[in-house]
């Protein structure tokens, strides 16, 4: 079984599975609503210097995602 | 009255539907939230008025933030009253069908009449979608009319669909939501795998740290060439040539009918400086009041918003904010606080307006407050130019250099000193769109004639309060209450109280204002530190009020004092 990573610690360019959103119910229905849910497919585009928040593709959009509520995204690399 | 009710996510055209059906002119750009007030227009359908209301985009009507909470309570309001009548046509990101449909679902559930407009239909070919729109209305059971609503294509088979809405008897499990709208998409949708294109390419190498932050350095560079060039090139080919050619022989004429001089003349025509109308120092209504805003702010206002919308709608704002999150969380803002300061420096009012799109009630107090501040108007920035121009980069540099740590320091201060921090950065972010001019000089179109129906009356109104205020001696008599701290702490002469004074209702009047007082390159560079800080300008001020209440207001004003004061005071001892 694929090791399960926060999308932090993703490398550009790397796809992923959504396993896991570890946020209050508030935070997880907001992530649901943008597409970043549980069996979702993400890319990681960028991740800006110094902490700075974190670039992902998920179907034809992009989000940009502070690094705390990135922390909380789960993911399984995806060859 | 009819109504139609415009939903959907953020960016997808709704203001551009709006625009399409009711003729009205608004605002529109490509970066989520756009509209932050909600705009209602009239439309025509088979010679009956139709009241079409536009509201801010939502991606839930399970409201987790401030926009979305009106979103959802005016779609209450809409179906509140018995025989209401209303329709909502739900717009649709074509390419988004997954995240479209989430909002498509939950209007579904409510029963109301509902019409389905997938836009962006032109962008489904080269992103590889193909949705099959029948099986999507046989399957949801309300009409779909694929849409590009900038070029208008589809518009009018929508409208005609309004007039067949009906509530659909699809129905879903709550918590079989996501299930249901992955077999509809699984149903309806075909993706096929197809290249990256240019703009694509360009959108990620900008969005990423290395390539990123050269960009964002060579597109602001080039936006501060684009607007001084294109501005300095109006004024000396346009508009001194019209005013000094034609303008100026017919002012002499007038001045001469007049007698050359008493109270009419200078309230018209303003002093003679050598026997001639000097456009900045005659202070007349029909000289100063008109040159100012029309022949040293219009044209840098025409450039400004010219680029700036080009960036608005290329999609290029959104990138730029994932660049500077970092880095504004330590004014704490995170990145899209930067949407207002940009909007600021055309013109504050909508600067403040635009806080709205920041989550919480200190962010957008935090957002408003320094921009306020530290950020010159487009107008104010156009005069300090004309007064400062001479001296270069030694007159600019200070006076934006010290706004610029003034907008860090208070920026720092308020974030330690307002209770709460600032919440993470989440944002949406379009693909890069071409600009399509048409939409985009017309929207610099509605912002001239927004800025000059705002200014001009202003600046007439202003010009001829400083003769009725020099004329009743008032200037001096403020003037010697004040001096302590103008001359005081700022070191300026006490003649430029009035232009203090004056910069209350309009800062491009009171900069042009210190032009006849012949004063050292140090205290231009304090004057105009100083205006530009101490006090918004009566617009500026009532929409403060509006936004904050007069509490807010009054804790922002305390800070603009105090930071005006303590800034000018450390310029004067500095310099």
């Amino acid at each position: 079984m694929a090791e399960v990573i926060s999308i932090v610690k993703m490398n550009t360019g790397e796809t992923g599975k959504i396993v896991g959103l570890n946020g209050g119910a508030g935070m997880v229905k907001k992530m649901e609503n943008m597409g970043i849910k549980i069996g979702s497919r993400i890319k990681k585009i960028s991740q800006q210097i110094m902490n700075g928040p974190v670039v992902i593709s998920q179907g034809n959009t992009q989000i940009g995602i502070g690094r705390g509520i990135a922390q909380k995204i789960m993911i399984e690399i995806e060859p | 009255m009819k109504k139609i009710i415009l939903m959907g996510n953020p960016n997808v055209g709704k203001s551009v539907v709006f625009s399409r059906l009711t003729g009205a002119k608004v605002i529109i750009s490509n970066y989520p939230g756009t509209t932050v007030e909600f705009t209602e227009g009239i439309m025509h359908i088979d010679h009956e008025n139709v009241k079409v209301i536009d509201v801010p985009g939502t991606y839930t009507l399970e409201a987790t933030s401030k926009a979305e909470e009106i979103a959802v309570k005016m779609l209450d309001e809409a179906f509140a009253e018995k025989n209401n009548d209303a329709v909502v046509i739900n717009i649709m990101d074509a390419t988004n069908l997954e995240r479209s449909l989430n909002l498509t679902l939950q209007l579904l559930k409510r029963k109301i009449p509902l019409v389905l407009a997938l836009n962006f239909w032109d962008e489904t070919k080269h992103t590889g979608i193909d949705i099959n729109v029948e099986k999507l209305e046989k399957i949801i059971k309300v009409p779909c009319v694929p849409t590009v609503a900038v070029t208008g294509e589809g518009i009018k088979k929508l409208v005609d669909e309004t007039k067949e809405a009906k509530v659909s008897d699809f129905d879903y499990e709550e918590k079989e939501k996501w299930h249901k709208i992955g077999d509809i998409v699984e149903e309806v949708q075909k993706v096929f795998h197809r290249h990256h294109t240019f703009l694509e390419r360009v959108a990620d190498i900008s969005i990423s740290p290395f390539g990123g932050i050269p960009i964002a350095l060579v597109m602001a560079y080039v936006a501060f060439w684009a607007i001084r060039f294109i501005g300095e090139w109006l004024i000396g080919n346009i508009a001194e040539p019209i005013f000094k050619n034609l303008w100026a022989p017919l002012m002499m004429k007038v001045s001469g009918v007049l007698g050359s001089g008493g109270i009419l003349h200078d309230i018209l025509i303003g002093k003679l400086i050598e026997g001639e109308i000097d456009f900045v120092e005659s202070m007349g209504l029909l000289t100063t009041g008109l040159f100012v805003p029309f022949a040293m702010v219009l044209p840098y206002v025409f450039s400004f918003y010219l680029v700036l919308s080009f960036l608005e709608d290329l999609g290029y704002l959104p990138r730029f904010a994932v660049l500077v999150d970092r880095a504004m969380h330590g004014i704490g803002l995170h990145g899209y606080g930067i949407i207002p300061m940009f909007l600021g420096i055309g013109c504050n009012v909508p600067g403040v307006l635009s806080a709205r799109i920041m989550e919480t009630k200190r962010e957008r107090f935090l957002a408003a407050t320094i921009m306020a501040i530290s950020i010159p108007c487009m107008a104010q920035i156009a005069m300090i130019a004309g007064l400062l121009g001479k001296e270069g980069a030694k007159g600019f540099f200070p006076v934006f250099g010290t706004l610029f740590i003034v907008w860090l320091v208070l920026g720092v201060f308020l974030n330690k000193t307002l209770k709460g921090h600032a919440p993470e950065l989440f944002i949406d972010i379009p693909p890069y769109r071409i600009p399509f001019w048409g939409a985009l000089l017309k929207k610099v179109w509605m912002r001239i004639v927004w800025f000059l129906r705002e200014a001009v009356p202003w600046v007439l109104f202003g010009v001829f309060l400083v003769n009725v205020l020099y004329t009743l001696g008032i200037i001096e008599f403020i003037g010697k209450i004040v001096q302590p701290i103008v001359s005081g702490i700022m070191g300026l002469p006490t003649d430029a109280v009035a232009a203090l004074v004056i910069g209350f209702l309009r800062k491009d009047v009171a900069v042009g204002m210190l032009s006849p007082l012949h004063l050292t390159l140090k205290q231009l560079i304090i004057a105009s530190v100083a205006l530009t800080m101490y006090f918004p300008c009566a617009a500026t001020f009532a929409v403060m009020i509006k936004e904050f209440g007069i509490k807010g207001m009054l804790k922002a004003t305390l800070i603009m004092i105090c930071s005006t004061l303590l800034t000018t005071g450390l310029l004067n001892l500095i310099l």
